[in-house]
């Protein structure tokens, strides 16, 4: 008989309970639960997620787990019409909110989401990285998103013909 | 979702994509040590300790990045070396060629899916309204050319001796439609006409319009219906 809360350690040691539904929406949890049937007594070690990242993506998968489970796409022939939604629209009111975080943040989530596989939330942020690179030149971009910069002059010169000069670009 | 990362988890060649790879796949300690690292500095642009983009996975990177518009890309590409390197790899133009034109099939095995990317953009990347008043007509031109694998009744032209706002095609009954696009007072206008001649090849074309310079596609390929 399973239990219906599953109890997780996470990478600073303290145990956390959340409720199966919330524990299936992450592929690898759900994966580790099929895996061992009949020892769910124990913790699930997650050493990669911090408690405090768990808590906020369990705060998604509570606001998210009446969603329709995303439908597997098999048919080679819909690859296509995979390919025409992607667009980087946050839709929901709640999930705005939810990306507006320090850099720091959205970086551990995405991570977290990453390692759990949690499809929904993986995208969710992955959307909202592209939503903020948009309209930005490259120096504002490494300056929000702390990224070095080795390129000498000539070298930018050099990309700005091969990539073409943007209109953001000075 | 998971299927296509894990197709970028393979194309991780790079030592730094390795490294991040192991790390993610091991346990994370790292990970650890970068949030307790975080905890001291709370501001962005502090030397290496501070939170990044660098710190995800090149996987990861990816799939934001087939999210971004294609100036978003462009940008990204010269943010600096190793952006630079990831941004050119096949995989990820695939991707974006089918998101942005539908071109799932490469057109020719000579060709690059960087190169199929580029020469779908017809114009200076600044007009981004002239750009998407062509995009509709230009999925039409894609969808023939990968039809059939190759092109075949579908070259493209791109501009003309009049100017580069232009963009013709010649569709599968051999009649060549063209596109113009003038810059008034009101805005970008569009201007439409066809040839309903019958050509069978492209130098027919290029004999009776000199104006159309710039055919996307081969130019030794100058029969296009075999029978």
């Amino acid at each position: 008989m399973a239990s219906e809360s599953i109890s997780v350690t996470t990478s600073d040691d303290q145990t956390i309970q959340l409720s199966r539904k919330h524990a299936q929406m992450s592929q690898t949890i759900n994966s580790m639960l099929e895996d061992s049937v009949g020892a769910d007594q124990e913790a699930i070690p997650l050493p990669n997620v911090s408690s405090e990242v768990l808590k906020k993506v369990i705060d998604w998968c509570t606001h998210h787990e009446n969603d329709p489970a995303p439908v597997e796409k098999v048919k080679k022939l819909n690859k296509k019409r995979e390919y025409k939604a992607k667009n980087s629209t946050i839709s929901d009111e709640w999930d705005k909110n939810f990306v507006n975080a320090e850099l720091r943040v959205i970086v551990d989530i995405l991570l977290a989401a990453n390692y759990l596989d949690v499809k929904g939330l993986f995208e969710l942020m992955c959307k909202h990285i592209a939503n903020e690179l948009k309209g930005k030149t490259p120096d504002q971009i490494r300056e929000r998103f702390g990224i070095q910069d080795d390129l000498t002059e000539e070298d930018k010169a050099a990309m700005r013909k091969a990539w073409g000069a943007t209109k953001n670009d000075s | 979702m998971s299927k296509f990362r894990l197709h970028f988890a393979v194309e991780a060649k790079s030592m730094r994509g390795q490294r991040l790879l192991k790390r993610l796949l091991s346990g994370g300690s790292d990970l650890s040590r970068k949030k307790e690292r975080a905890e001291g500095h709370h501001c962005d642009g502090d030397g290496d300790d501070v939170t990044s983009m660098d710190d995800l996975p090149v996987d990861v990177q990816l799939v934001i990045v087939t999210f971004c518009d294609i100036h978003s890309v462009c940008n990204l590409a010269s943010l600096n070396r190793r952006w630079n390197e990831m941004l050119k790899r096949p995989i990820l133009w695939r991707q974006l060629c089918g998101r942005d034109f539908d071109i799932v099939i490469l057109p020719s095995a000579e060709c690059t899916w960087h190169q199929v990317y580029k020469s779908m953009i017809p114009f200076d990347r600044d007009e981004h309204h002239f750009q998407r008043c062509f995009y509709g007509a230009m999925r039409v031109g894609a969808a023939n050319t990968t039809l059939f694998g190759r092109p075949r009744g579908s070259f493209i032209f791109r501009g003309s001796s009049r100017g580069d706002r232009e963009l013709s095609w010649v569709d599968e009954r051999g009649r060549v439609r063209h596109n113009r696009m003038r810059k008034t007072l009101e805005g970008y206008v569009g201007d439409h006409w066809e040839d309903e001649t019958p050509y069978t090849s492209l130098g027919q074309i290029m004999s009776n319009h000199p104006e159309l310079t710039n055919p996307l596609y081969d130019l030794s390929m100058t029969q296009w219906f075999p029978d």
